[in-house]
């Protein structure tokens, strides 16, 4: 047992604090962790105070008796600002967008209170990919999280999806010769296809089915819900 | 490993065109087993070196012979600086603009040097740091260091290129390095003898070997200090048959070049190092990550690997690898530089599980820097009250400070830990001073009224650096580029140092040309700051805000 926020939570050997804090039912904010997939810590989204020091709760291994803090003023003001970030360096266009209202980016900025942007947009120039039949890759929406390359590798055993380059050019690459989605065995029955938490993998064709007001998120906060996308359903918790 | 002397290591700039034969030659003459997939960036480091760029023929080759699909391989060259796909000019020039080579002039002999190389075949860029600021202005010319570069010389160093005068026959003097030490002390001076450290090692148990560095209160010189008995411990207690040493010669921070000095005049006593290390956690292989911009020390220290192979010290029970990175600071953070050793793109990985226990091919690996090895092979040949009997009770003994900036004799100093800001001042005869900035960029800004601080183990910058400024530099130029450094080294990896060193330079800027919003400016950055430091992955990330935060500081101290 540990105690998430002055709640005891349990958990098995080897689970993060995440982890638990997940199948417990209790909802730390988060982007790039997933229960199905391995940890990877890059969103920094599910920072808590444990010991006295900030860590990410999807790396930070559960102990017995630790206090941890995820709900407090500082912590939100800082998720706050680390959402404002990832706007600022892609381009979002969410009035637009076909995953808006789906979409676990634009969730946790409404859930964090978010009114604009704070830092000035970067505008970066970002290799979009349309070669796939059925795929559609817009990179002004990835946030880098490798949930794809994740699911790609651990669960449909294709390795598709790599993150490339380094700094602010770090992006997102693909595993075929000419480094196209096109040339990839990449399906859309892969999981990898369905697991992009923003609108950066995209199916081409069945986009905007719900009018807005009947969209995952609109009536359902994150923390409420919990990171899902439309096409896993909604799961409706208390 | 079979023969050091290889083609790919001498400076040139007539590059032979693509062969699969010779690039499988020299991969082969290097390593019996060159086409593991953990070795892919060896091979793209060598084939970049000896091709000078490496080409689509040329990956899809490599991929084809190691099993590494070639998107791993842009992966790779995309996130290494010196990797390049296109197509190489004659002469490559990198210059290192870190503030130092600002203020002694980089960007107006850039100015001279592109107007006078106008229509040459060459291309003309800046890099970081290449750990050379005690020789300003220098710079990379194919990976090779040409020095002192000045107003005075910068004809004749144009006139060569303009001649297309090759590479190797360039008088060595644009290539001169002086290690010369301005103030010797203990690890500098002492009567080494080749392998008496091991000798005495192994009439030794592990146990006491790490004792008798614990009793010294060695602590690791690459920037944490931490204890290094307790690292060493650590390991050893690790119940796994197979454990590494890796070596940290990565020295990345911008100022810093005491390594250089250790790798180029006291290499034994660094191998030695390693050996006593392996005997004390029981390792059977090392490993030296040497960066890329030292590439001309690669030469003198496989030659020193090979002495010690002859001797007997290195064998099949405990060999040493080396390993060359290709420009990227963050592999000199331990858990990057494993990554990097693996032939991966130098992200670092999570902590726990700390190196010691999950480091290199997920086995105990015992990480330490350069200088830890050469004090590690002091504490063993001359006892550990030698050791302890400079410095103070936490920081025990002495380190080597590289200084460099506004003072008459730039260069490498061996003083005690302990020993205040002004001494060294005084010693380099800096004067007027504005500030020092102790352990680089993210090492710590002491003002005059702090020069009485103890260069040591309980106060920031602990890098071994220290750069200094006199009061016609400005603090805003040092912020800047101090903050642009971190933002072109940041691995990307996580949000706060991959977007935030991006704000950070934005906000700067807009501090500095926005009078009116300074006060609004002013809080975003220091929010940015904390954030960074908070939130970030890395130690890059937490050190990325600190010179903003050093430089109000300051600004408020002078309104
Ligand atoms: C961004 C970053 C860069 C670093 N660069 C170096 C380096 O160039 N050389 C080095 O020895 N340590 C460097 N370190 C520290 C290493 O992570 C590690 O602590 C050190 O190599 C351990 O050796 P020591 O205990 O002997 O100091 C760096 C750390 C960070 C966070
Ligand atoms: S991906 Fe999300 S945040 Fe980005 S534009 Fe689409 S809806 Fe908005
Ligand atoms: S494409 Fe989507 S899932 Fe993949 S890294 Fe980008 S944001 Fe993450
Ligand atoms: S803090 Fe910076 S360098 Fe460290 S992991 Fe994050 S992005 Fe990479």
């Amino acid at each position: 047992m540990f105690q998430l926020d002055g709640n005891p939570i349990a958990f098995s050997k080897g689970d993060s604090i995440l982890q638990a804090a997940h199948k417990a039912g209790y909802y730390i904010p988060h982007l790039c962790f997933h229960p199905d997939f391995k940890a990877h810590g890059s969103c920094r989204l599910c920072v808590v105070d444990v010991k006295g020091k900030t860590v990410s709760a999807c790396t930070q291994p559960a102990e017995d008796k630790l206090e941890v803090y995820s709900d407090t003023a500082e912590l939100r003001q800082s998720r706050l600002r680390l959402i404002q970030l990832l706007f600022a360096e892609g381009n979002h266009y969410c009035p637009s967008c076909e995953v808006s209202g789906n979409c676990q980016l634009q969730a946790l900025a409404y859930d964090l209170g978010m009114t604009h942007y704070h830092y000035d947009p970067f505008s970066p120039l970002r290799q979009q990919d349309g070669s796939h039949s059925q795929l559609f890759i817009d990179q002004d929406r990835c946030i880098q999280c490798d949930l794809c390359g994740r699911a790609s590798q651990e669960q449909d055993l294709k390795s598709v999806y790599l993150l490339a380059g380094r700094g602010q050019d770090t992006h997102l690459a693909f595993r075929s010769h000419n480094g196209q989605l096109g040339s990839t065995n990449a399906s859309m029955d892969d999981r990898a296809a369905h697991i992009c938490p923003v609108g950066c993998i995209l199916p081409k064709a069945g986009n905007y089915p719900d009018i807005a007001g009947e969209r995952l998120y609109d009536k359902i906060p994150i923390h409420t819900q919990g990171n899902h996308r439309r096409d896993e359903g909604g799961q409706d918790e208390p | 490993m079979v023969n050091p002397i290889n083609d790919w290591l001498t400076a040139k700039s007539d590059f032979p065109s693509w062969s699969t034969d010779l690039a499988e030659q020299t991969l082969l003459r290097h390593y019996h087993n060159p086409f593991l997939p953990e070795r892919v960036l060896q091979n793209l480091v060598i084939l970049q070196q000896l091709f000078g760029h490496i080409s689509l023929p040329m990956q899809e080759w490599l991929s084809r012979k190691s099993g590494v699909h070639i998107a791993d391989l842009r992966a790779l060259i995309s996130f290494y600086l010196f990797l390049e796909e296109a197509k190489p000019c004659r002469y490559h020039l990198r210059f290192a603009d870190n503030i130092i080579e600002q203020h002694a002039g980089v960007n107006e002999l850039i100015e001279q040097v592109k107007e006078k190389l106008c229509g040459c075949d060459c291309k003309i860029e800046t890099t970081s740091c290449i750990g050379l600021s005690d020789h300003p202005v220098s710079l990379l010319v194919n990976g090779f260091p040409v020095t002192r570069l000045t107003a005075d010389n910068v004809n004749d160093f144009c006139q060569l290129i303009r001649r297309g005068a090759p590479l190797q026959d360039w008088p060595r003097s644009w290539f001169a390095v002086n290690n010369l030490i301005r103030h010797k002390g203990p690890l500098t001076a002492y009567p080494y003898q080749a392998g008496q450290g091991i000798a005495q090692a192994k009439s030794l148990s592990r146990e006491q070997i790490i004792d008798l560095i614990g009793d010294a209160g060695l602590r690791g010189m690459g920037g944490a200090g931490f204890p290094t008995a307790f690292k060493w411990h650590w390991c050893e207690q690790q119940n796994e048959p197979i454990k590494y040493i890796a070596c940290n010669a990565d020295e990345g921070e911008p100022g810093t070049f005491k390594d250089r000095y250790y790798l180029s005049q006291q290499t034994d006593q660094m191998i030695e190092g390693m050996i006593i290390a392996a005997l004390a956690v029981g390792a059977v292989r090392g490993f030296i990550y040497l960066r890329g911009e030292y590439l001309y020390l690669y030469q003198p220290i496989e030659k020193g690997l090979q002495r010690w192979r002859e001797q007997g010290y290195l064998n099949a029970d405990f060999d040493i690898e080396l390993h060359l990175g290709a420009g990227a600071y963050i592999c000199g953070e331990e858990s990057a530089m494993i990554e990097s050793l693996a032939g991966k793109r130098g992200i670092p990985t999570p902590k726990p599980p700390f190196p010691g226990e999950k480091g290199l091919f997920d086995k105990p690996t015992v990480v330490n820097n350069v200088e830890t090895f050469v004090a590690a092979t002091y504490i063993l040949q001359q006892g550990s009250k030698a050791f302890k009997s400079v410095g103070t009770e936490k920081s025990p003994g002495s380190r080597l400070h590289s200084v460099s900036g506004d003072c008459q004799q730039p260069g490498l100093y061996e003083l005690p830990q302990g020993t205040p800001v002004r001494e060294l001042l005084a010693l380099c005869d800096a004067k007027d001073t504005l500030c020092v900035q102790a352990g680089g960029p993210s090492g710590a800004l002491y003002l005059p009224h702090q020069f009485d601080t103890p260069l040591d183990f309980e106060n920031p910058g602990r890098g071994g650096s220290v750069m200094v400024f006199n009061r016609s530099r400005s603090l805003m130029d040092i912020t800047r580029n101090f903050i642009q450094f971190f933002r072109h080294e940041s691995c990307g990896f996580c949000t706060p140092c991959r977007a935030g060193t991006v704000a950070m330079c934005n906000l700067l800027e807009r501090y500095e040309h926005q009078p009116t919003l300074k006060e609004q400016n002013k809080s975003d950055m220091i929010e940015l700051a904390q954030l960074m430091q908070q939130t970030s992955h890395c130690g890059l990330g937490k050190t990325a805000g600190l010179p903003i935060l050093n430089f109000l500081n300051l600004v408020e101290h002078h309104e």
